[in-house]
């Protein structure tokens, strides 16, 4: 399996005094993988996701982006192969219409215009906005925006897609639409995703989890085994899904409730299993 | 302090090709010392709703009553202004609206605009800092030094230093992670409690309704479409899904329970309620087993 994120003993301090926000990170992830990063607002998941981007200068430690170790040389081809989408709609909204937006990154890199077409018609295509494609982004939704600012990244043709917080200012619709979107382009581009997040609802569709906190790496592994780990992150001031926060309320009323995770299908079969089976 | 709508509408840019009616024909009443959220989708009227809580919008037909004061389409700019001090609104992300270049004077410009003194209003700040739970050492800092979490607080902060007695919070836990979240609702029932005051909540978070309301207003395109306690509102699980709304996570589970064949006399709205329901029916079936 090659990996197409690797992080070697990653360091680094904001302030020279301070506590690092990320302390001695290594992990990787395989290509085409969706990866979650989950931890609370100040555990490192920001700087983490900016250090694999170049967007900081760290000086403790190795990242390699698709095989190449990222340094000040390479730091733009680097990126080249990574999209990000951060938190604001508004504040990564640049053209003045939707596929002005979209073409933006391609303009830069001096694509042929044809070429430009082309690929804003696909990308946009693949994000389901086609048709406001003329639209300005104040006669957008919040979940519109980041659509198109995803469509802007895959644009690029990124080999990774970086989501930093991506839902976090939605509605649920909007929170469904970005989710929808991720779940198709990985099926049919295989890119590998990293989501960014506090909300544990995110998490059900990756295929690891990892938690950090006060910028270390406590844990990680597949959803399942992360979420039965239910007190840990509860402590660590993160949610635990439905399914899991009902069990410990049923633990309390001393219940006896399956030692796995289960989701709430799950729960509901087990409930029926013993209270209402012959 | 009650709020009342009589058959309310109102329309942006009426006699333009871009006229849109967004609300039509609202008529409910928010009573005094009331917790009521309000539900819809983005564009339902929501937004514009809240502007007509402290006559920010004057109704293009209709009468919005606060208090004692009649707003109509009439109703002249000049006199709004003590009424304005009365219904604070607290909208999205407000952290976006600090400005100061400290805390102290970002909390003190809305008193020192209605006419405390400098020193009052000082005062009030250090009071505000207190009652949304920040360290009073924050006040000669800049606001934009603070955390996210804390940058709210303090524009939270702003909107209690005007002392009102109806405080409207538009999405006030957007973007806060859970322990954010669980906080700064905290901060608001407990000011409720202390400070008696009446709470207009927008929300996407079912579990912060079923948790706090006593009131909830569900609004579809510029109309009311239901109204009553969250255990009515509820209570009709396949219509709020009809309506692609939420409802919360343990009525969910509930729901999906009564599909499977079990019963509930009604269905839970919190975990804990649900969980005492599922404890019920473990001791009946011991029970019965022996």
């Amino acid at each position: 399996m090659n990996d197409i994120i690797k992080v070697s003993h990653l360091t680094y301090k904001y302030l020279q005094n301070e506590l690092p926000a990320l302390d001695d990170v290594s992990f990787s992830i395989p290509s085409g993988a969706w990866v979650a990063i989950v931890g609370h607002n100040g555990s490192g998941k920001s700087t983490l996701a900016h250090s694999l981007d170049g967007l900081i200068d760290f000086k403790q430690g190795q990242v390699f982006i698709d095989g190449v170790e990222l340094t000040e040389a390479n730091v733009w081809k680097v990126r080249s192969k990574i999209g990000m989408i951060f938190q604001n709609p508004d504040n990564q909204f640049v053209g003045a219409t939707v596929e002005d937006d979209v073409a933006f990154g391609l303009e830069n890199m001096a694509v042929p215009h044809d070429e430009i077409q082309a690929r804003v018609d696909s990308a946009l295509a693949q994000v389901q906005m086609s048709e406001f494609r003329h639209k300005q982004p104040d006669q957008l939704s919040g979940g519109q925006k980041q659509r198109v600012a995803l469509a802007g990244v895959i644009a690029m043709q990124p080999k990774i897609i970086i989501l930093d917080e991506a839902t976090s200012m939605l509605d649920p619709i909007g929170r469904q639409e970005i989710l929808g979107v991720i779940k198709r382009l990985r099926r049919k581009l295989g890119i590998t995703v990293l989501s960014i997040t506090h909300e544990m609802d995110e998490t059900t569709s990756a295929d690891e989890i990892i938690v950090l906190n006060d910028g270390k790496i406590i844990e990680s592994g597949k959803p399942s085994l992360i979420y039965a780990h239910s007190d840990l992150l509860l402590k660590l001031g993160l949610d635990v899904p439905y399914s899991q926060r009902l069990k410990e309320a049923l633990k309390l009323r001393h219940i006896q409730t399956p030692q796995a995770y289960s989701d709430e299908k799950g729960m509901v079969d087990w409930l029926w299993q013993s209270l209402l089976k012959a | 302090m009650a709020i009342t709508f009589k058959s309310v509408s109102y329309t942006y840019q009426p006699n333009t090709p871009f006229e849109f009616h967004a609300l039509n024909e609202i008529s409910t009443k928010i009573e005094d010392g009331s917790f009521t959220a309000l539900i819809g989708h983005t564009g339902s009227g929501k937004s514009t709703f809240l502007q007509h809580l402290n006559a920010l919008l004057k109704p293009t037909s209709g009468t919005v009553l606060i208090e004692d004061a009649t707003i109509t389409h009439e109703t002249s700019n000049k006199n709004l202004k003590p009424l304005r001090k009365k219904v604070g609104i607290v909208f999205q992300f407000p952290e976006k609206q600090l400005f100061a270049d400290t805390v102290k004077k970002d909390i003190a410009f809305g008193p020192e605009n209605f006419g405390s003194t400098p020193e009052e209003a000082g005062k009030l700040a250090k009071k505000m800092i207190e009652l949304v739970g920040l360290p009073v050492s924050l006040l000669d800092r800049s606001p934009f030094e603070l955390s996210g979490g804390q940058m709210r607080r303090v524009a939270i902060a702003g909107v209690l230093a005007m002392q009102p007695n109806v405080l409207v919070l538009d999405e006030p836990t957007a973007g806060l992670d859970p322990s954010g979240r669980q906080e700064i609702m905290h901060l608001f029932t407990s000011l409720q409690q202390s400070q008696h005051f009446t709470i207009v909540l927008v929300t996407h978070q079912m579990e912060d309704v079923a948790n706090y309301a006593n009131h909830v207003i569900v609004m579809e395109h510029g109309k009311i479409v239901k109204e009553g306690r969250p255990r009515e509102v509820f209570a009709d699980v396949e219509w709020l899904h009809d309506k692609q709304l939420d409802v919360p996570a343990s009525t969910e589970f509930a729901f999906e329970m009564v599909k499977r064949g079990f019963h509930f006399d009604k269905l839970p709205l919190t975990e804990q309620e649900l969980a005492d329901d599922i404890a019920a029916m473990f001791k009946r079936r011991r029970r019965s087993n022996e």
